[in-house]
């Protein structure tokens, strides 16, 4: 397992922990403002780290508990044994989710669906006027539905640069040829973290790098080059290519928890060049091979997945170690 | 230390987190031609990814880890393309 999840791991336990204790004190107390602002301390901090790693469903519950912590914070809404018990069982979920991680690094798909039946629950508590509005003002968490992702209302024709696609080394392009030919779906995404994104706390290169099916990435800057000494640590000016095989929703999926635009192109086969050795027919009956001797492209439908608005921008960085979220936790 | 700095050479290892970016960058400017050895590092945070692809270092040793040296190697070597 690589070191950030053992990290994220370790720490989120911990944090898990400590707000079931204190949901179990403000419970006994509910006038412990104390106690109320160490609970939502606690899962503003755990809801950060979801997003670093990268869980899109364990996000959605956290950020659930957030925002309930928030209003009972503000005193717009009462803490009750309801209200704990819920929470209680969100904190349960998302350990559960960890041992998933932890045996396999990724999420069993019907917790999946756990998850999102977990954060409903807990948005359901929210005050009708509160909940339009944070549907409203937090596009990241509601894109991570199990909606299939609409292409966005006039945009131009999707299609990649082709010539970074055609960059691609041959093998892999070769490789994903032979994949979609297999029926196998191929994207291409254009990945453009928000230039604010560290200040969030976020590593796109580390997401990028998750990628599911990924099969090639490239960095690239998206100002001209500068003198060393005048590059600002804190701002972002990286881009992304990618080529992924993967479906368009488990891309989108992947992408909407990231503060930036994504854009998921599915590739065509004519679209990956020619080979200097060309790959091999498909062994494939007759029948079929008449048809075509390529795969059938998918609907050409281009996927943009907006930047989340004002989403988290007020929310101090998260980094990687403990020591350093309780730092960012006494900031005030 | 995920950054530890020789005469000539600047050695980057494990998790180099964005809190090394700005050592990264100082330690880049102050000596350009320091070579970097990544064989050890197995994720640098974007933040220090663009300060290599800014300064553009000679890389002594490309990483261990096969994932992280294609996207590094991929990164660097087209001189972190401006569009």
């Amino acid at each position: 397992m690589n070191p950030v999840l053992q990290q994220f791991l370790a720490d989120s336990r911990e944090l898990a922990q400590g707000i079931a204790l204190r949901l179990l004190r403000v419970e006994k107390a509910p006038d412990d403002r104390e106690g109320i602002e160490e609970l939502f301390q606690h899962m503003h901090t755990l809801h950060g780290m979801s997003r670093l790693v990268h869980f899109p469903r364990m996000t959605r519950i956290l950020r659930a508990g957030e925002d309930l912590l928030s209003l009972v914070r503000k005193g717009d809404l009462a803490y009750s044994s309801e209200l704990a018990t819920r929470l209680l069982g969100a904190i349960e979920c998302v350990l559960a989710l960890c041992s998933d991680i932890e045996t396999t690094e990724e999420i069993e798909t019907s917790r999946n669906e756990e998850a999102l039946h977990m954060a409903g629950m807990l948005r359901a508590m929210m005050p009708v006027v509160v909940r339009r509005q944070a549907k409203q003002a937090l596009a990241f968490p509601e894109c991570c539905g199990l909606e299939t992702p609409q292409a966005s209302p006039g945009c131009a024709p999707a299609q990649p640069d082709l010539a970074a696609l055609l960059a691609v080394p041959e093998a892999t392009r070769r490789e994903a040829w032979l994949l979609s030919r297999d029926g196998e779906p191929i994207h291409w995404i254009d990945f453009q973290p928000l230039s604010q994104c560290f200040i969030h706390g976020d590593d796109p290169f580390y997401a990028v790098r998750q990628t599911p099916g990924l099969l090639w990435g490239n960095a690239r800057s998206t100002e001209a080059p500068a003198p060393l000494a005048e590059l600002d640590i804190c701002r972002c000016v990286l881009a992304f290519h990618l080529l992924a095989s993967a479906s368009a929703e488990v891309l989108a999926n992947h992408f909407c928890s990231m503060a930036g635009q994504s854009i998921v192109i599915p590739v065509q086969p004519s679209w990956l060049g020619s080979f200097a050795d060309p790959p091999e027919l498909p062994l494939l009956p007759p029948a079929a091979c008449a048809t075509s001797d390529l795969p059938t492209p998918a609907p050409q439908e281009q996927t943009a997945i907006e930047p989340p608005a004002n989403d988290i921008s007020n929310m101090p960085g998260r980094r990687s170690t403990m020591d350093q979220w309780r730092r960012i936790k006494e900031e005030p | 230390m995920p950054i530890e700095c020789k005469p000539n050479r600047l050695i980057l290892s494990a998790l180099v987190d964005m809190e090394e970016a700005e050592p990264l960058r100082d330690a880049l400017e102050k000596k350009p031609r320091r070579m970097v050895d990544l064989s050890a590092c197995t994720h640098i945070h974007a933040a220090g990814l663009q300060v290599l692809m800014a300064a553009q270092p000679r890389i002594q040793a490309w990483p261990v880890e096969q994932d992280l040296r294609v996207w590094l190697r991929t990164s660097l070597e087209s001189g972190g393309t401006h569009r």
